[in-house]
């Protein structure tokens, strides 16, 4: 945690963001279970039912851009840690993995959240993957300036 | 021009991501605005045609959903003593439709025969191009020609004063017809009990309905002439001792409902689900509203020394403001392409799967609702651009030059 990338308020910033991605699933699973019992309304929110996922990955996007920008931010202080004997990979490696973990975590709470109400957590797992990637496509952007 | 094309090509896309972001909010907001305007332009124009039945008196049929009327066997008497009833005792407004027929027309379609009588047609007839209305003094002898309308779309082939063979799918034989009037271009009928749910009528032949028609008539046109009954000129007591001797007669269940008790059916279903589609869009739309923001606010901030370089070698803030402006709206407009093009290729599928109730005139298909939807998403992507680029300028604005350019 001491050599993380990552302050205590990016943490929490990121936590949030995960967590406001797989409410938004719920928040869509919450319609659709809403039109499930009203034909009329079905007929009323049914594109919104039928591309739920595709809306809450198109949301998601959001959190690549932070995360894009949070590793650009990065790059000042990853070419001091390689100057003082860090390596790239050793960062990338303690970046993903915190990402990951907190991604676990939000995925946990955002899950328990779900069980409580009563939904399927199906769609969780869509986010979970795309949050996953996009996690894994911004260490790639991750490297020294 | 050229200094906005080096701000697109080396400042705005050389961090791509941003773009593809920003992109991707103003895609969904414009889906989003776009289909909920629609939902609510589509609900108002079927309550408007509604409104037409807003009288006193007037009571509209409606099968009971529990009545197994689908499973019964009626015979033409039975059904014809209710419609002898109505006539005795009623005054009634006949409309139904959906029954097809195989009539050669240039676009090779199916074309959907409706039929109305003259009270029907008084009530809310069809808005006629050329020609008359409906005339209901015909003759049902063989060699007489029945006068019908035609839609826009039948028009060319045939033409005012036409008189051609058609096989009837209500009297279940050919007859003669000859059209005395051609339908409005994209002429509409709204469901009564799902307003937002639409038939046109560019590829349809209306009928005029007599009592002599409904007498020579097959069984299944007489029956779903029943559905949408409307009774006007009456009351409740007087309905309901109809409803139990339709009942009684054929043995269906029909509920006859007043336009009160279609507002209050209205107010109940229809409406809750239009302002609960509108919170729901609403609530999505400010969220897409707040990303952009904070997108918009991250490419500044991580772009800052691109921009403020070029505010020190003489870029004004005004026209920093411009580019900005310029930028979202390209951004806005490829996003409203892809809805519209998106709209266009849903009206073009109905002319390819040639669904004879959907195909509507107009630049690809797209109606008067369409492009008023249309007009929604563009209003909103202004507002939405106009905060971008007013909130992005104030952002660079507090940053002092000197600090931007050393970042």
């Amino acid at each position: 945690m001491d050599r993380s990338i990552l302050r205590l308020n990016n943490r929490l910033e990121l936590v949030f963001l995960y967590l406001g991605c797989f409410l938004l699933a719920g928040f869509f699973v919450y319609l659709k279970h809403q039109a499930d019992d009203s034909e009329v309304l079905m007929s009323y929110i049914k594109f919104m039912i039928e591309k739920r996922r595709a809306f809450v990955l198109g949301f998601s996007a959001f959190v690549l851009v932070f995360l894009y920008q949070l590793v650009t931010k990065a790059g000042t202080e990853v070419r001091c840690r390689v100057l003082v004997g860090d390596t790239l990979r050793q960062i990338k490696l303690r970046y993903l993995v915190e990402c990951l973990i907190l991604l676990g975590i939000s995925f946990l709470l955002s899950t328990v959240v779900h069980l409580l109400l009563g939904f399927e957590i199906v769609d969780s797992f869509y986010v979970l993957l795309a949050l996953a990637a996009y996690v894994l496509l911004s260490a790639v952007f991750l490297g020294a300036r | 021009m050229k200094v906005f094309r080096f701000f697109l090509t080396r400042v705005f896309l050389r961090k791509p991501i941003f773009a593809i972001g920003a992109l991707i909010l103003f895609l969904m907001a414009n889906y989003m605005a776009f289909l909920t305007a629609h939902s609510v332009l589509s609900t108002r124009e079927g309550y408007q045609q509604m409104a037409h039945f807003d009288k006193e008196g007037t009571f509209v049929a409606n099968l009971d959903p529990d009545s197994d009327f689908g499973n019964k066997d009626i015979s033409k008497a039975s059904i014809q003593k209710v419609y002898d009833r109505l006539d005795s005792r009623y005054h009634y407004a006949l409309y139904t439709d959906g029954m097809m027929t195989n009539l050669a027309n240039g676009r090779g379609v199916k074309v959907p025969v409706s039929y109305m009588n003259q009270r029907y047609n008084d009530l809310d007839g069809f808005p006629i191009a050329q020609g008359r209305g409906l005339k209901f003094d015909y003759s049902l002898g063989r060699k007489d020609a029945i006068p019908v309308l035609v839609g826009e779309g039948l028009a060319d082939d045939y033409p005012l004063g036409t008189q051609f063979k058609m096989y009837d799918p209500a009297l279940l034989r050919e007859v003669r017809v000859k059209v005395v009037g051609v339908i409005a271009e994209n002429s509409v009928r709204s469901n009564f009990y799902a307003l937002n749910s639409k038939k046109y009528y560019n590829f349809s032949v209306v009928v005029p309905v007599t009592t002599a028609f409904i007498k020579q008539a097959d069984v299944s046109f007489n029956i779903n002439a029943l559905n949408d009954l409307v009774l006007s000129d009456t009351d409740r007591a007087d309905v309901s001792e109809l409803g139990d001797y339709i009942d009684k007669t054929i043995g269906a269940k029909f509920n006859l409902y007043s336009y009160q008790d279609n507002i209050d059916y209205y107010n109940e279903y229809l409406f809750s689900s239009l302002r609960f589609l509108t919170v729901a869009s609403g609530v999505l739309l400010i969220l897409i509203v707040l990303l952009s923001v904070l997108s918009a606010l991250i490419s500044v901030r991580v772009m800052m020394r691109d921009f403020t370089i070029n505010l020190m070698v003489g870029l004004s803030y005004g026209r920093l403001r411009r580019l900005f402006y310029a930028y979202y709206a390209g951004l806005s407009l490829i996003a409203l392409l892809a809805v519209f093009a998106m709209a266009a290729y849903s009206r073009h599928s109905y002319w390819r799967k040639k669904d004879a109730f959907l195909m509507t005139y107009g630049l690809c298909g797209m109606i008067r609702m369409d492009w008023l939807a249309l007009l929604v998403a563009s209003l909103f992507d202004f507002l939405l651009v106009a905060m971008l680029a007013q909130l992005t300028t104030w952002r660079l604005r507090r940053v002092p030059i000197s600090l931007g350019v050393l970042q």
